[in-house]
Formats: C-alpha cells, sequence, structure tokens
C-alpha cells in the first residue's frame, strides 16, 4: 500500500517537470585534421520523451579563437553539417561578424529521442576555444529553441557543453591559411564514430531476422518433394498436378534435381505424379510432409 | 387595426428584456409609434492560440464580421484591434449600423489566423454586449496563415522561413518579439488547416 502511494506521488511531483524538459548536448570532439588544426565537434538533441516538431540551435563562438568551416560552397554564407534530428534543416549559417551559428530544423512528423543535431566543424586557433551552445534560461525564447508538436511552447531546459581543449595544443597557421582550409565531403563526420559500431551490429541482426522471417515462411508455405528412380538418382522431368474436387488448380514439373516445391495451401487435395513410361502416381489426400517418391 | 398594432407592439416589448432601448416618436396630433432597436456597444472577447509569454500577450488585428441567423452578413468590422488580454471594444452605431436583439453568428479572422466562426451568440439585448469568443483554448484563433489567404499551407510556411530570426510581425505567431522555430512548429501543426466560413 505504502508503495501505491509513493509511485502516485512520485507521479505527480514529476510529471510536470517532464512537460518542460529537452536538452542539447555538445559531445564527441574529433580531431580532423591536425596539421590543420581541424577539429568537429558534435551536438546532439534529446527530447526526453516530449514530441517536437522544430527546433533552433544557437552557438556562441569567439571569432578571434574560432574559425567555422564551411561544408555546403552551393550555398552562400558559412554552413556546419546538420544532423538527422529533423527532416528538413530550413535555417544555417555561421555569422562570423557577431561570432553566431543559427540552425533551424522541422519535421512534418515529430521528434521523440536522442538524435544528432548537428556537427560543428572548426579550425581552432588557440587551446580551450569559445564556443557555447546558446541557453539563456527556460523561459527565453531569442536562444536555442525545442518546439513542443501540439503546444508549440520552448521545451529546453538545459544544455551541456564540453571543454574543447586538446592536451598540449598550438596551432601556427597563419589566417591565410586558415582561411584557405576546405573540408572533404567524406571527412565530414555525418555518424558519431561511436555509434558505427552499434549501427552494424544492428544491421546485421535485421538481416538475420530477415533471412529467418524468409526460412520460416518458406517453410510453413511451401513441402518439398523428391522425385528419384529405385537407383536413388533425381527423376527430372516429372509432372504433378494437382486437384481440387475434381479440378485442376496446378501443375509443377521436377528439375534436375528431382525436387518440387509445393503450395503448402494444396497438401489437403489429390495429388497426381506422371512420369512418361512409368505408372502414374495418384495421392488422394495429398502429400502432408517433404517426402521422397520413388519409381 | 390599431388594437392589433398596439398588440404587436406589446408583445414584443414583454418578451424582450427591459434593457433594451425604447424610442418613441410622437409628434403632435398624430399616432404614437413604438419601436425597440438593440444597443451600440459591443465588448469583444478574443484570443490567438500559443502565444508566449502565455498571460497578457493576445493583442492581435481581427476582421470580424456579424451574420444573422440565416446566415445573411448584417455588419462587418475591419482591423479591430483587441489589447493585451484580447478584448475589443466596438461602437456598433457610430459605424452607422442599427442593432436588433437576436441570436447572430459572428465570423472572426485574426491578423496571421485562419477565420473562425462562433455560433449562436445571443447580444444586443443591452445597450452593451459582451461577446466571450475566448471561453476556453478550443476557442482561440488558430495560427499560421501568413499569407493571409485563409489557408495554412506551404506558401504560408515558405513565407514564415524567409523572415527567421526577423521581427516579421506577421510570422512572429507567438508574437515573443522573433521568428524562430516555436513559430514553425504552429505553423506546422496546423498544416492545411482552413477558415471556418463556409456559407
Amino acid at each position: 500500500m505504502n508503495k501505491f502511494v509513493l509511485i502516485i506521488l512520485g507521479i505527480t511531483v514529476f510529471m510536470p517537470l517532464r512537460l518542460n524538459a529537452a536538452t542539447y548536448q555538445m559531445a564527441d570532439l574529433v580531431e580532423l585534421d591536425k596539421s590543420k588544426c581541424l577539429y568537429s565537434v558534435s551536438i546532439f538533441i534529446d527530447t526526453e520523451g516530449v514530441d517536437s516538431n522544430a527546433a533552433d540551435l544557437l552557438i556562441k563562438y569567439d571569432p578571434n579563437e574560432v574559425t567555422v568551416i564551411d561544408v555546403d560552397k552551393l550555398t552562400s554564407g558559412v554552413q556546419v553539417v546538420t544532423g538527422i534530428a529533423y527532416e528538413s534543416y530550413v535555417h544555417n549559417q555561421a555569422e562570423d561578424s557577431k561570432g553566431i551559428i543559427k540552425i533551424t530544423g522541422v519535421r512534418f512528423d515529430y521528434l521523440n529521442g536522442r538524435e544528432l543535431f548537428a556537427q560543428i566543424p572548426f579550425v581552432a586557433k588557440v587551446a580551450n576555444p569559445s564556443i557555447q551552445i546558446n541557453f539563456e534560461g527556460i523561459d527565453n525564447t531569442y536562444d536555442s529553441n525545442v518546439a513542443e508538436l501540439k503546444t508549440s511552447y520552448d521545451l529546453l531546459n538545459r544544455v551541456e557543453n564540453i571543454k574543447l581543449a586538446p592536451a598540449n595544443y598550438k596551432c601556427t597557421l597563419t589566417p591565410a591559411q586558415i582561411s584557405s582550409i576546405t573540408i572533404d565531403k567524406s571527412r565530414q563526420v555525418y555518424v558519431p564514430t561511436n555509434v558505427i559500431p552499434f549501427i552494424l551490429l544492428s544491421s546485421v541482426l535485421t538481416c538475420i531476422s530477415l533471412l529467418l522471417v524468409i526460412v520460416f515462411l518458406s517453410f510453413i508455405l511451401k513441402r518439398r518433394i523428391k522425385v528419384v528412380y529405385k537407383n536413388g538418382l533425381p527423376v527430372s522431368g516429372v509432372l504433378i498436378n494437382v486437384y481440387k474436387s475434381e479440378k485442376l488448380v496446378e501443375s509443377y514439373v521436377s528439375n534436375n534435381k528431382g525436387y518440387f516445391w509445393i503450395n503448402r495451401v494444396y497438401i489437403n487435395s489429390s495429388i497426381e505424379i506422371i512420369k512418361e513410361g512409368f505408372n502414374t502416381k495418384k495421392y488422394e489426400n495429398g502429400i502432408r510432409e517433404t517426402r521422397e517418391i520413388v519409381f | 387595426m390599431k388594437k392589433i398594432i398596439t398588440f404587436l407592439l406589446l408583445s414584443t416589448f414583454l418578451l424582450n428584456p427591459t434593457n433594451v432601448e425604447k424610442i418613441e416618436a410622437q409628434a403632435e396630433g398624430e399616432v404614437g409609434i413604438t419601436a425597440t432597436v438593440g444597443g451600440c456597444g459591443i465588448v469583444i472577447l478574443i484570443k490567438p492560440e500559443k502565444r508566449w509569454p502565455k498571460e497578457g500577450n493576445f493583442s492581435n488585428k481581427n476582421q470580424i464580421i456579424f451574420y444573422d441567423q440565416l446566415y445573411q452578413e448584417i455588419f462587418r468590422f475591419e482591423d479591430i484591434e483587441t489589447d493585451k488580454d484580447g478584448y475589443a471594444t466596438i461602437d456598433v452605431c457610430s459605424g452607422g449600423f442599427t442593432t436588433e436583439p437576436g441570436v447572430y453568428s459572428i465570423y472572426v479572422k485574426g491578423y496571421s489566423h485562419v477565420g473562425r466562426f462562433y455560433i449562436e451568440k445571443e447580444g444586443f439585448f443591452k445597450y452593451t454586449t459582451f461577446f466571450n469568443l475566448a471561453k476556453n483554448q478550443d476557442e482561440y484563433l488558430l495560427a499560421g496563415d501568413t499569407l493571409v489567404n485563409d489557408y495554412v499551407n506551404a506558401l504560408d510556411l515558405n513565407e514564415s522561413i524567409s523572415k527567421l530570426y526577423s521581427n516579421d510581425i506577421r510570422s512572429d505567431l507567438n508574437r515573443d518579439g522573433i521568428v524562430n522555430s516555436l513559430d514553425l512548429s504552429n505553423q506546422i501543426y496546423n498544416l492545411h488547416r482552413g477558415g471556418q466560413l463556409k456559407l
């Protein structure tokens, strides 16, 4: 009884907290090219069980310490790598003069869970450069936002920034060298490396599951009949006619290994096995099991 | 004949509440005529949905059309501005309209909202009638019609996206002062919703 009361109390106390809960998390600092002082950091969004159909991510940085690398030369301005959290990223601009990156993603269904929102490739000009997710407070809507699907209110209540401080770091590149840095499409890190084993594992498991389903379906939907001579050699060119209520519904011809696969739906029908030069074999009640027929 | 007219006028008077204004015109030597007219004042409460902050942020510009029970347009008002709490006051008579006590349907279209039809609203029995069109959140105006064609679709979305991170008032659906994902979220949620005026 006490437990029951505690559960009810727990639900009552924590339910309102869950209504306003979403986070942005900075993670996975990757060194893309040491000689170019080139790094990438990922930003994950976690809606913590609530549905969201749109979000803004604002990242503030110090242009004296960081140069954001453009990943889309076809679009004007500087764009960062967008993730898979939202269907469409309708705004993606780094404004170097203001030291701010603004990214807006929308979905026509909804996101519920933790997904990659964006990745920021950058040149770190100094050790521990300043790059931070902009979050001014729970009720502030001018900073980063995570929109709740039904109310369109801002769910964001916490952000996690990480220290971007490579050990014994020193970048000796000149401004001219930095501005000439481009990022190869193949070097863009769309999926964090620590997730790859899980993706591979889940792909393999999916394939195995599919294979098992196919085998199982073949097994329950088909019956194999093998036709052989008395000496055990397979008989090809054997015709099987399946009758249902004395009406011919299907015919099969054995392959060169003497096999037929007949549909299980016909196992209760009358089956006739014909081979020229041999007596025709008739099975009035069909063939219920996989079996070998000897001529 | 005189008795019939008197009876009709008397019954009309008795059936209506006593607050209805009675106008009498009688010239010397003529038969007295009594007519009933409704009040002139309207106080109307209209709230747009999903505003941020949630309270004290309901100001909006609206088109308001009154229909009689046969859905004939009686009068319309353009650009009626509601205050921060959603209230607007209209003097119907100053616009040259006359009113009659009765039951009306009211159509309201907000600044970037699809039109909404409120039916069976009694009014004009007193000098000032209060029409409460925001009794609960289900009655709030649906936002997203940034192109003002009374329907929310990709064109409206495109318009709002082009105004992202600006303070464009038409696309700033929640009126927090900036067009951002919270406004797009509202618009996407209302995609393919249209006005309710189908007479």
